[in-house]
């Protein structure tokens, strides 16, 4: 075994690649590693890719093959390649492409040079519903309606179908970026991301038109779908998490571009205005009407009834749907978005990982990915910063403890994350951030109107109506207000980029995604620059701890700094 | 002609050749005189006649059975008819000759008769039918003659053999013969090949289990059968080996059957598909995989009845170590031939009980570290105790592995820096060492051992996609060659000292590490990945088991400290010194007895009293004491003779409570039914009035 210690990369035999972050060639070969490999878990000093088909099919769809991921590999790599990664490498790459989605006239057809693979998809359950005959040896028919769900199911039988079918214009649409904005700052796209609108639009072509662009919160995600809509021209339907984050599509739209107000709508809970630009919310397109859909006669009429919402998506000649957040896509709209393949589709997310594991279903009904943001640059550059993130342990008090010991496992929880020796902490934490934006998040509502009491600022929870809400937020926005307390429940809707520092005092997040969701909007780097900060005020010794822990794990896996401190240091440092 | 006539006419060339393949001809060189009679005495001696037989190759091999099939002079003809072609043929006798086991003869091959006679069975035809006749009555081979066309029956018995022998030489009639047969026999003729044409009866009766009824048709008598057995038996397509035990087809017939004695002829050696192996295990995991089971293996383990580490065992060290499961085994006989581990013979039997019949089973032998030959290989540098163990495994194999071996000198004989597709290896020595492996499928058995082990000592290459490429790293070569250490050492490839901790709890080893460090990690962390970068995982559990092992917090963090040159992140700390703070918070410890009372005072008195020195009373808490080392009934006489009145509380009894006091229950809970009695019942009286006004 011989090692190369002037290279950056241990590839594992168990697919995944080390990356030696402090490497002076690290830069140059992340650039090339991230085109078929994902990024997993970024701590400092060594981040850790993984290579999967999926992975693997990215960069084949990119046009990268497979010699050349095995070059890179070999080319960075310390040791010598496990044996069996280059063979899987070329097994798995060479599966992409194989079969292909092709327009003859107006038929659609499902061809491929080898018979023997195209017999073999065909005969397979999944796939024999959903083609029609057979045109020759290396060619089948197949209905418009199975474009999207024929690709979900080659996927699973590991044979990814390219899409080479194309797509309808859709009605057009005048729209450009404005060269100054804000009364008179001049305007114009970062160069990356001018780049990743490139490699989605890809001219125009087949190649490009549906896939999914990676960037990091604070990448300005939104600035790079509204250049895509530039590049296409077309009505399109925009489809995002929450109100919060409509309104504010609706805004930079408003402000990047020169579309008229009237121009765009927004359809969600609150507001049902279809526009030639559309923002619709998860939420709506999923609403549910209870008891209907039975006894249909087909799925999908069955689906639509279910759905009332989701009928927007084939309401208008939209050219273009733009999914925010694609990591979040609910389900049913996977669904929908199966039956309008031939639609360009514009995915934006920080992350291909989903919770629910239904990356595959992202790749062959969205698209695959076209642009993943080199980070470290953006950092470098300044685009974006990492916040810090400190976990302040305080003891419980004595009288509490055997409060505690005796406590049932649920409300255990509840008697450690209330414990009054964290307010002495968040008292100081405000004062030490007097002239920042805090926000002070807790789960317990009593807990949390004495905090707002204590600290003499306004309180928000989910009861707290929206237009109050919006109010509020403004007022912080504007820097009027410096310091608010949220429940977590209001928590989901906010979007805050203003807030720069952070306090937790109880609450547990739920699934790893939704906690990336929380804190990518809390921790998003500054316009000014400056640091940001996360705080979680923790009790000692208490399950209020062991779920700290998990939150640390995850922060650190994603490469946020994260130091544990007692209370005393934060007391002390005030003191001094 | 003679033998020695033979050797005259070898050219020069030839003869250095013969010499140099016939070891014991060096013999003759302290002979006075050394003539070429001299020569063919030694080269006719029965074991170097065998030795050189077995040293030839397949191919080689097969022409000298077919010569002795021919009855030791093989002529053009009949070799072309069994396939082999006249160049083959030459080049083969020229071959032999430089063996001094066959001469080139008008075009064909001539064996000496003391060759013909050291081949067994050529072909692997069978015996001859001359053996299994010669059992048989003059009766029943007259009926077999007759059965078989012949005109008349011979004189003598032996006449009448080589006649049956004769009609069964003629392929065309057996073959014909057999075409014929009623289906009863076809059956057993096609079990009794397909058990490799000599078989014992049972095992041929489990296959057709009807023959059972012609067992008793006897064995040495004949009688005309219609079907079956005895129908082939009647013709000599089947005779009795040895009576009532094994049946055979005799040579004759089954040469007839195969038509050639061998199918194909592969004159040149099969060639090897060449590449690069990956060397991806590095030789020190060696090292860091039998540290770690050593240390698995402080207290001795108990072997199963067969002298092997059992499955439930082998499971917990894998699971333990991280050693595969399938390698725990061969880790620990590298560790016994080291000397590192010992097998203690049980002591002797304990008698039998009593009136138990069965004799008690022997205690089962023991798997022991050799502490100080663990202690003196643990001193050494990494390459010193990698070369311990693998020297051991070195003589072993050439001691006692001569298949193993061979398959190693093959790897040997490779370019450097080259390995070869293992199945082609076994082909290939399949071909060269037909006594040693009897096909290519035995020899791929060896083959994929041999990769295997050499891999697992971190000196092959690995399994790829399509097969392994076995190859033997540099360091390979020298060990297998015997060379010292100090000519080792250099090539040992470089280990990782250093480790990085990250944020996210995980301890990264770059590389192989030193195994030192990778033992030291291993107390501490739990192994998430291995190869080629060693990946730990810290928490919570894995600190504790390092402080329940003996480590300390500040031990830990030093260590990892010391090793981690970009520091170790604050969170880490941390949470080191977290758990270090709360281990062992909560204390267990023996104890025999204890003494307990609800008045501190007493047992105060108790553990100061002079007279109970002896007994080592240790007070744990103001109302409970331990006593150690004695027994309840020594303690109670102590106490009482100093004066005490000490109960014994039984078993079901609770068990000692530090904290609280025992009260004794009110005389009245018992007239109550067993219910409380409210402390001061005027007082509850007038609170419930109260209420209810």
């Amino acid at each position: 075994m011989t090692a190369a210690g002037d290279k950056p990369l241990i590839v594992q035999s168990d697919r995944t690649v080390l990356l030696e972050a402090g490497h002076p060639r690290a830069e140059a070969c992340r650039a090339q590693l991230a085109r078929f490999a994902e990024l997993e878990r970024s701590p400092e000093h060594i981040h850790t890719y993984r290579i999967t088909p999926l992975s693997i099919w990215n960069a084949r769809a990119a046009g990268m093959t497979a010699a050349e991921m095995v070059g890179v590999l070999s080319e960075f790599s310390r040791y010598a390649l496990p044996a069996a990664i280059a063979y899987d490498i070329a097994d798995q790459a060479g599966r992409y492409g194989r079969l292909r989605l092709e327009r003859a006239g107006d038929q659609l057809r499902l061809v491929s040079e080898e018979p023997a693979v195209l017999e073999e998809v065909v005969r397979a359950r999944t796939v024999a519903g959903l083609v029609g005959e057979r045109v020759s040896a290396g060619a089948v028919v197949v209905p418009a309606f199975a474009r999207g769900r024929l690709k979900q199911a080659l996927i699973k039988l590991g044979w990814p179908a390219e899409d080479l079918a194309g797509y309808t214009a859709g009605a057009p649409l005048e729209l450009s970026l404005r060269t100054t904005i804000d009364g008179g700052r001049p305007f114009g796209l970062r160069p990356y991301q001018a780049e990743a609108a490139d490699a989605f639009w890809a001219g125009g072509g087949l190649g490009g038109g549906s896939g999914v662009l990676v960037l990091p919160c604070g990448a300005g995600k939104t600035v790079i779908g509204i250049a895509s809509m530039v590049r296409a021209a077309t009505r399109t339907l925009i489809l995002v998490t929450s109100i919060v984050a409509a309104r504010q599509w609706r805004d930079e739209l408003l402000r990047l571009t020169d579309l008229p107000a009237a121009g765009v709508g927004e359809y969600s809970g609150e507001e049902k205005t279809v526009a030639p630009v559309t923002i619709a919310t998860y939420n709506v397109l999923t609403y549910r009407r209870r008891g209907a859909g039975r006894g249909r006669a087909s799925l999908d009429e069955a689906v639509l009834d279910d759905f009332p919402h989701l009928a927007l998506l084939g309401r208008q000649d939209w050219g273009l749907i733009v999914y925010d957040e694609v990591h979040l896509l609910p389900a049913p709209v996977f669904r929908m978005t199966a039956e309008i393949q031939s639609k360009r589709r514009l995915g934006l997310t920080a992350t291909l990982v989903r919770e629910d594991r239904r990356e595959d279903d992202v790749f062959s009904l969205i698209g695959p990915k076209r642009y993943d943001a080199p980070w470290r640059d953006l950092e470098s550059q300044g685009w974006i910063a990492p916040a810090v993130c400190t976990e302040v342990r305080v003891a419980m008090p004595d009288d509490l403890r055997m409060d505690y010991a005796v406590a049932e496992t649920r409300e255990r929880y509840r008697v450690a994350a209330c414990s009054p020796a964290k307010l002495p902490v968040l008292d100081a934490l405000c004062r030490m951030h007097r002239e920042d934006r805090v926000l002070v998040i807790g789960q317990y509502l009593d807990q949390l109107d004495e905090i707002a009491a204590r600290l003499d600022a306004p309180l928000i929870t989910g009861r707290t109506p929206t237009s109050e809400r919006e109010l509020l937020y403004e007022r912080f926005r504007t820097g009027e207000l410096r310091l608010l307390v949220v429940s977590k429940v209001a928590n989901f809707s906010i979007d805050l980029p203003e807030a720069n520092v952070a306090i937790q005092l109880s609450g547990t997040f739920g699934s790893r995604q939704e906690e990336a969701q929380r804190l990518g909007r809390v921790l998003r780097p500054k316009a000014d620059g400056g640091q940001a900060h996360f705080y979680t005020i923790v009790t000692r010794e208490t399950s209020d701890q062991e779920y700290a822990m998990h939150r640390q794990l995850f922060l650190a896996e994603q490469g946020y700094r994260y130091d544990i401190v007692d209370e005393s240091e934060v007391t002390s440092t005030l003191a001094s | 002609v003679d033998y020695a006539e033979r050797l005259r006419s070898l050219s020069r060339p030839d003869l250095e050749q013969l010499l140099a393949n016939r070891p014991e001809t060096s013999a003759l060189s302290g002979r006075r005189t050394a003539g070429y009679s001299d020569l063919a005495g030694l080269l006719a001696l029965p074991l170097g006649t065998a030795r050189a037989i077995a040293s030839l190759d397949r191919f080689h091999h097969q022409v000298l059975e077919l010569a002795c099939l021919a009855g030791g002079r093989l002529a053009g003809d009949f070799a072309a008819s069994q396939g082999l072609e006249p160049e083959w043929l030459a080049a083969a006798a020229a071959e032999l000759a430089r063996w001094g086991l066959g001469f080139p003869d008008a075009g064909g091959l001539s064996l000496p008769a003391h060759v013909v006679a050291a081949v067994d069975e050529p072909g692997r035809l069978g015996p001859p039918a001359a053996s299994g006749l010669a059992l048989l009555t003059p009766n029943a081979l007259a009926t077999i003659a007759l059965t078989l066309g012949a005109a008349r029956i011979a004189a003598s018995k032996s006449d009448m053999i080589d006649l049956i022998a004769a009609r069964l030489r003629d392929a065309d009639a057996v073959r014909q013969l057999v075409d014929e047969a009623p289906p009863r026999a076809a059956r057993v003729l096609e079990a009794l090949r397909a058990l490799g044409g000599t078989s014992h009866w049972t095992l041929l009766a489990q296959e057709v289990p009807f023959i059972h009824t012609e067992r008793a048709l006897g064995t040495t008598v004949l009688r005309p059968a219609e079907d079956g057995l005895g129908w082939l038996r009647c013709r000599a397509l089947v005779l009795w080996l040895e009576l009532e035990r094994r049946l055979t087809i005799p040579a004759e017939v089954e040469l007839a059957l195969r038509g050639r004695l061998f199918p194909t002829w592969q004159p040149e050696p099969p060639a090897l598909d060449l590449a690069p192996p990956a060397f991806d295990r590095h030789p020190a995991e060696l090292v860091i995989e039998v540290t770690g089971m050593l240390e698995h293996w402080r207290e001795p383990v108990a072997l199963i009845q067969s002298g092997d580490l059992g499955a439930r065992e082998r499971h917990r060290v894998a699971a333990a170590t991280g050693v595969p499961e399938g390698a725990v085994g061969f880790l620990a006989n590298l560790a016994i031939m080291a000397g590192l581990l010992a097998v203690e013979e049980p002591p002797a039997r304990a008698r039998a009980r009593g009136r138990s019949r069965r004799p008690a089973s022997p205690a089962p032998a023991r798997l022991a570290m050799a502490a100080d030959a663990v202690a003196t290989w643990r001193r050494g540098g990494v390459a010193e105790r990698w070369l311990a163990l693998v020297g051991g495994w070195r003589q072993m194999v050439v001691r006692s592995e001569p298949a193993m071996n061979l398959a190693l000198e093959e790897l040997l004989a490779l370019p450097d820096g080259t390995g070869a597709g293992t199945a082609g290896l076994a082909r290939r020595l399949a071909w060269l060492h037909p006594g040693a492996f009897p096909d290519a499928e035995a020899a791929a058995e060896v083959v994929d051992s041999t990769a295997a082990t050499l891999h697992r000592l971190g000196i092959g290459g690995s399994v790829a996609g399509a097969g392994w490429t076995a190859g033997v790293s540099e360091l390979g070569r020298m060990m297998l060659g015997g060379r010292p250490l100090a000519e080792l050492a250099p090539l040992f490839p470089p280990t990782e000292g250093e480790c990085t901790v990250t944020a996210d709890l995980r301890v990264i080893v770059a590389g192989p590490p030193e195994p030192e460090l990778a033992n030291a990690l291993a107390r501490l962390a739990d192994l998430e990945a291995a190869a080629p970068a060693r990946i730990y995982r810290l928490s919570e559990a894995s600190l504790r088991r390092a402080l329940d092992g003996g480590m300390s917090a500040a031990g830990i963090a030093d260590l990892l400290r010391s090793r981690c040159p970009s520091g170790v992140p604050q969170n880490v700390t941390a949470l080191i010194e977290d758990v270090g703070r709360r281990h062992g918070r909560l204390r267990v410890g023996r104890a025999t007895l204890y003494v307990q009372a609800d008045d501190p005072v007493l047992i105060a008195q108790v553990a100061a009293d002079r007279r109970l020195r002896g007994l080592g009373v240790r007070v744990l808490a103001p109302t409970l004491a331990v006593v150690e080392g004695t027994e309840e009934r020594h303690l109670l006489e102590a106490l009482r003779k100093a004066g005490y009145m000490p109960a014994v509380e039984s078993a079901a009894s609770s068990p000692p409570n530090a904290g609280a006091r025992r009260r004794p229950a009110p005389a009245v809970a018992a007239a109550n039914g067993g219910r409380p009695a409210p402390a001061d019942p005027r007082a509850l009286a007038e609170r419930l009035l109260a209420g209810a006004g």
